[in-house]
């Protein structure tokens, strides 16, 4: 192992070096450009032997990316905000298909207006059409999650699409220390070559994939989909419990509970704002606020149960969302819908306050990671909320 | 416990790299001794325009500052022979969650030392991610120190630096003569003038195993630094300046509900220029024209790539400082070389501020 000072995008170019990729397919947008720049140097140093191709736009990337993988490739792609968006006649086609493609996205605010920085609603554009999505909190979370990435999405009994998802600038463009292991270890974890599986093209044995379907097909494989997120759930537990074991570190596959012991009220969200919560919630522990933080690590497949039963025991909750979803239920983020909706049939259960924070790339400060938490606070005391959806640091 | 962060300060495309390096080499020279860091170019600073001004950054949790003592023990001893430090990782851990909420924020909110690549920068800058001329010791805590790249004295680069009510270290050091890698011998000058950051032996130990074959040639430019810097103590001005074209404040940007919907932008008037966002602070050299060689030609002012020049002849085409960006197409383009490239740094008793 060698611990190096680098951005999440070279840890997760130094992940799918380890994963032995077959096929790469690249088109530039800031954040995800430094991981085709690094992997372009890679292949250039002859430490990576794929096929790297450049497409002409993030269509033609995504499409290459899943012929590639229907292939049998084992396969790298990746983009960012408005790339993203631009790309999704092959995205939505791309779990359908149920091709183990892995992708990496650079969080970034969707155009207009242009923004280079983060929020999370460039993929959670996706969240309903079968991509695994997963948030890291530092480069190190990003290389374990890439690694594992591959692990899951081609077991037999998932074979979805995975995507890494990275706050732009914060994650994608910080250099943190991250402990990278010996390729041979990461070897021993995920091996070059991917389980067999029958949906792959080959000349020997011919057939076609996603002929035009009639009625009496559809909905049947809809369900499939279904049932593949729902093995999901129980393949990540297995593929974390196996990293853990091999790499000594990986944590929980769906939460990561901080500071929750006792504690009151709680906070949750994805990705790097795990950084100043963690520190907002030891000070206010030490002004005797009994507060913890409940890090989100995967939003999809999303873990009901884990979910349930780690916010239950609080009596208010704030869902912390970089994303918006205008005109919705109280017109709150995406993953508070989703929060609130998997606690609804509980018979106890928190109150479940919303706050949009960090949009378009705004800093998230302990200071106001600690008004949240004395806000919630007060209202565990008081059980009266007086504004169910609350937009941090917003000029009015 | 303490956060120490040194800034970067350089010039798109051809100082980026360089100032990469220099953040790599102190944040791998903090893991050297047991400590986190992080490291990053400011992100919104699009340093793919030529000589826009861009801003770098190391910022490193320690529970104690290094020793300067000790440094000027081990500065004795020769840097082949000097060993990597042993490093305590005991507190690794805490000092890692106190540092990790400083990645969540585009710049750390005070710095120790500025490293200057370029000296015209001492001017100020006025960066793509801030609107508004950013004083060189903005992010300067009181008491700490920049260290300038320059040929000249740091009493004459003291001229063109803002007046601030903070105390700092003001030193030079001829950079360009001793190494290409002029962060080397910039890093072994903060060495010296803004010690406790990072020890001295392991940024030595660092360079000899970044530069591999020519570690050593190159860890004896940062001893040579740590030498040969000279530098001023500057004490503080009776009351602070008013900075041209200061930026606002964010609470005094428009509400929500004030701008206009649809994101939109009022272009400026004909034959004018975005009075939002000026660039004379990408300029390191000024052109300056011969009255007596120049033709009123106009070609100067075709060519400006930011229209920046007038169209009368009879100004000689005169350029609008605000604007120009020191590219020096019209001194290229000029066919009887009427046009001189003079460096910022030569216009002494200007109004800067």
């Amino acid at each position: 192992m060698v611990r190096v000072i680098t951005t999440g995008t070279t840890a997760i170019a130094t992940a799918v070096k380890h994963a032995d990729v077959d096929v790469i397919s690249a088109y530039p947008i800031r954040p995800y450009t430094g991981v085709m720049n690094e992997l372009a140097r890679m292949i250039a140093d002859g430490e990576l032997d794929a096929e790297y191709i450049v497409a002409d736009s993030e269509h033609t990337q995504f499409e290459i990316a899943k012929h590639a993988a229907a292939c049998g490739a084992r396969v790298f792609t990746g983009s960012a905000g408005i790339g993203w968006a631009f790309a999704h006649e092959a995205i939505v086609v791309t779990p359908t298909d149920r091709v183990p493609v892995v992708a990496m996205v650079g969080n970034r605010a969707l155009d207009d207006p242009g923004n280079f920085g983060v929020e999370h609603t460039d993929v959670l554009i996706t969240r309903d059409l079968g991509w695994m999505m997963c948030w890291p909190e530092n480069p190190q979370e990003a290389y374990d999650l890439t690694l594992m990435g591959y692990k899951i999405a081609e077991n037999p009994k998932v074979l979805l699409p995975y995507v890494v998802c990275c706050d732009g600038n914060f994650i994608t463009h910080v250099r943190f220390p991250v402990d990278l292991p010996d390729e041979e270890l990461a070897r021993e974890f995920l091996p070059p070559t991917p389980p067999p599986r029958s949906n792959v093209l080959h000349p020997d044995r011919p057939l076609s994939i996603a002929p035009h379907v009639d009625y009496y097909w559809g909905a049947e494989i809809r369900k499939q989909m279904d049932q593949a997120m729902k093995n999901a759930i129980e393949v990540t537990r297995k593929v974390h419990e196996e990293f853990n074991k091999i790499f000594g570190r990986g944590g929980p596959p769906f939460i990561e509970e901080i500071n929750t012991k006792d504690a009151d009220v709680a906070m949750i969200g994805v990705g790097g704002m795990a950084m100043p919560a963690r520190a907002a919630v030891r000070e206010l522990r030490q002004k005797g606020i009994n507060i913890g933080y409940v890090k989100l690590r995967r939003f999809r497949p999303f873990a009901t149960e884990e979910i349930r039963e780690a916010l239950r025991k609080f009596k208010v909750v704030a869902v912390l969302d970089n994303d918006f979803s205008f005109g919705s239920a109280h017109c709150g983020g995406i993953i508070f819908q989703e929060i609130r909706s998997a606690l609804y049939d509980l018979s106890e259960k928190p109150i479940i306050v919303n706050y949009l924070i960090g949009l378009g790339g705004r800093e998230i400060t302990i200071d106001a990671m600690k008004s949240i938490g004395k806000e919630i606070y007060e209202i565990s005391k008081t059980k009266e909320v007086k504004q169910l959806v609350k937009w941090v640091g917003i000029r009015e | 416990m303490a956060i120490f962060a040194v800034e970067f300060d350089g010039r798109g495309v051809t100082q980026t790299a360089l100032m990469r390096a220099a953040s790599e080499i102190i944040c791998s020279a903090a893991d050297k001794e047991g400590f986190p860091s992080l490291g990053y170019e400011r992100y919104d600073d699009a340093p793919d325009r030529v000589g826009v001004p861009i801003k770098g950054f190391s910022i490193i949790s320690r529970t104690v500052p290094s020793s300067y003592e000790r440094d000027l023990e081990d500065v004795a001893i020769d840097v082949e022979k000097l060993s990597p430090p042993t490093p305590d990782y005991s507190n690794y851990q805490v000092c890692y969650d106190e540092l990790a909420p400083e990645a969540m924020l585009y710049e750390p909110r005070a710095v120790d030392a500025v490293l200057v690549l370029d000296d015209t920068l001492v001017k100020g800058e006025e960066p793509w991610a801030y609107i508004g001329v950013q004083p060189i010791h903005e992010k300067l805590k009181d008491g700490g120190a920049i260290i300038v790249n320059s040929k000249r004295d740091p009493e004459y680069l003291l001229e063109f630096i803002h007046p601030t009510t903070k105390r700092y270290k003001l030193a030079v050091i001829d950079a360009d003569s001793m190494d290409k890698i002029i962060i080397l011998p910039l890093i072994g000058a903060m060495l010296r003038v803004a010690p406790g950051i990072v020890s001295y032996r392991a940024v030595i130990a660092t360079v000899k195993e970044r530069y591999k074959a020519e570690g050593v040639k190159k860890a004896q430019v940062i001893k040579d630094a740590y030498n040969k810097v000279r530098w001023i103590e500057v004490p503080p001005a009776k009351q602070p300046i008013q900075i041209k074209r200061k930026m606002r404040l964010f609470e005094e940007f428009p509400k929500w509900h004030e701008m206009p919907e649809g994101i939109v932008v009022y272009a400026p008037p004909v034959n004018g220029s975005n009075p939002h966002f000026k660039t004379d602070t990408f300029r390191t050299y000024r052109p300056i024209t011969d009255p007596n060689k120049c033709n009123k030609d106009g070609l100067c002012w075709l060519y400006c790539p930011d229209s920046a020049r007038s169209p009368d002849p009879e100004t000689l085409f005169a350029v609008n400082l605000e604007y120009c960006k020191g590219c020096g197409v019209c001194a290229e383009v000029c066919p009887t070389k009427a046009i001189k490239m003079v460096n910022e740094l030569d216009f002494r008793g200007e109004k800067i501020w």
